[in-house]
């Protein structure tokens, strides 16, 4: 089996939203800040403000960079690789990172590509955001 | 200048063989390399009053346990706590404390015993994020995250594989004159290009091998040194930062440029004043950040740097003279002392064949790996006490 995300109080609403289908995201509520925090935090890192809340990311994005695992970390991922994986810069404005299905493996720099995020199966109850290029 | 670390001496240097394997606990280990520094230096275990230790296999032991294992009483300890930029810092507190009179005789050291599946599994659990939003995601551990590092930069700056291969394959070089290193055959670029792909663009020999060893260096005050009559150094400066930049991955994957002006201005030198560079290099593209954060080349032409530039210990500016983390062996956390223990055999004129002409160096540490990037840079100036 992959390897499992540890669900905390902190996390919770990401892991619910995933297996939703939702794409689920902190924002800074003060308005001279507002920014969109990844991975969820007790407070903003970017004005130290106590007041996070989570809201529902469009779910697009474009690829900073990316890879292909060939030689995987974790024996859950030895059958799925080789395969592409991405950091995603959502349109909001926050790294995650993720698998590319489908992506060519090789040839060719997916840097700046568009994609939209996609929910799969990962465990028992447990769906994992991964996203798909659009173009 | 009047160095911030001033009363303090580096007075030996000590490294066990780096092994794939060995039944060795990380405690003997350290004591190993510990005893190796003290007898460098002329001392013994029983002057000693303050440790400073680095290994991620320690736990549930600690330093502490460390002193009371080894059954010394100390009056510093200090437990490394950021990866591979520890053994500069673990330095760097073991000498504040001798200048602030606290103790006398300080060992710095760093040891593990691992291998690619330990490595893979501590890693693993490193911290929440890695945890929670890496690893179950599929990043392909240090090799994954350091691989989007080394795309980007070759996408930004025109870097080829070639140009990683050009320092690797000096760093294979330099190995091959240090008998604790585990590589022991030259590194060609046909190796180097067609070796096992791990993790696009990276393939076998961008990679460091887990194995397992240890380092340690040791410091003491002025005193004491002058009573030992042998050579000794001092450290110009010596600098850490953490988290930077904030919030941004990608700027850079190091910190060295946060560290780097204030590095140089307390060490009252400059770049062209060094005459060598033991930098962390868990991938080259760290080694390539570093040399551009540091000033040894400018931003976005580490890449030519080593083209043009031999950084063999025969060249004009030695780079990892003892063939660093990437040609003699990771032991885990000991990646980050294995280049303060170099420095050091270098500017104490012990190192053997593999010697360069040097008076003044420059060593560097990386570690603490998060969410998409180490968190912890350090950098050190030591220069030999005439």
């Amino acid at each position: 089996m992959k390897p499992q995300p540890r669900v905390t109080e902190l996390t919770r609403p990401y892991w619910e939203g995933a297996n939703d289908g939702r794409l689920m995201i902190q924002r800074c509520e003060d308005p001279a800040c507002a920014k969109a925090v990844f991975y969820p935090r007790v407070c903003c890192p970017y004005c130290q403000g106590s007041k996070l809340t989570w809201f529902r990311a469009a779910g697009n994005g474009s690829i900073i960079t990316h890879t292909t695992v060939r030689r995987p970390h974790h024996d859950g991922f030895a059958a799925s690789a080789p395969y592409v994986f991405a950091a995603v810069e959502i349109e909001e404005g926050a790294c995650i990172y993720a698998e590319i299905p489908d992506a060519p493996l090789e040839g060719e720099s997916l840097i700046g590509r568009r994609v939209m995020v996609d929910f799969v199966h990962h465990g028992p109850q447990r769906r994992m955001p991964v996203f798909r290029l659009q173009d | 200048m009047a160095s911030v670390f001033e009363g303090v001496r580096i007075v030996g240097a000590g490294q066990t063989a780096y092994a794939k394997r060995s039944p060795d606990t990380v405690q003997k280990l350290l004591y190993v390399a510990g005893t190796a520094a003290l007898r460098d230096a002329g001392l013994d275990w029983s002057r000693v009053d303050g440790l400073a230790v680095t290994s991620f296999m320690l736990p549930p032991d600690n330093v502490a346990t460390v002193a009371e294992h080894l059954g010394i009483e100390a009056r510093f300890l200090f437990q490394g706590l950021y990866g591979g930029a520890s053994g500069v810092i673990g330095m760097a507190h073991a000498a504040r404390a001798i200048r602030d009179g606290s103790c006398d005789v300080v060992v710095v050291a760093a040891a593990d015993a691992f291998d690619v599946s330990s490595h893979n599994e501590t890693l693993d659990r490193f911290n929440g994020s890695v945890r929670d939003f890496m690893s179950p995601q599929g990043f392909g551990g240090a090799n994954g995250m350091f691989a989007l590092h080394t795309r980007l930069y070759m996408e930004r700056h025109g870097a080829t594989r070639e140009d990683f291969g050009r320092f690797c394959i000096a760093l294979r070089t330099n190995a091959l004159l240090n008998p604790n290193a585990l590589f022991k055959v030259p590194l060609t670029m046909a190796d180097y290009l067609n070796a096992k792909p791990i993790a696009d663009p990276l393939r076998l020999y961008d990679c460091v091998l887990p194995c397992v060893g240890a380092d340690a260096i040791v410091l003491v005050s002025e005193r004491i040194a002058r009573d030992l009559g042998g050579p000794s150094l001092r450290i110009l400066a010596s600098e850490e930062i953490h988290n930077h930049p904030a919030n941004d991955v990608y700027a850079t994957p190091g910190g060295w440029a946060g560290l780097a002006d204030r590095l140089y201005a307390r060490a009252g030198c400059g770049v062209r004043d060094l005459h060598f560079a033991q930098l962390y290099d868990d991938y080259p593209v760290m080694c390539f950040v570093q040399m551009e954060g540091l000033g040894i080349c400018p931003p976005g032409t580490a890449h030519r740097f080593v083209r043009d530039t031999d950084i063999t210990t025969r060249g004009t500016f030695p780079i990892n003279t003892g063939g660093g983390q990437l040609s003699a062996g990771q032991a885990g956390a000991a990646g980050g002392t294995i280049g303060v223990y170099e420095a050091v055999t270098q500017l104490l004129g012990r190192a053997g064949a593999r010697q360069v002409k040097c008076e003044r160096g420059l060593v560097a540490g990386y570690g603490m790996i998060a969410y998409g990037r180490g968190l912890s840079s350090s950098a050190a100036i030591l220069e030999r006490v005439q």
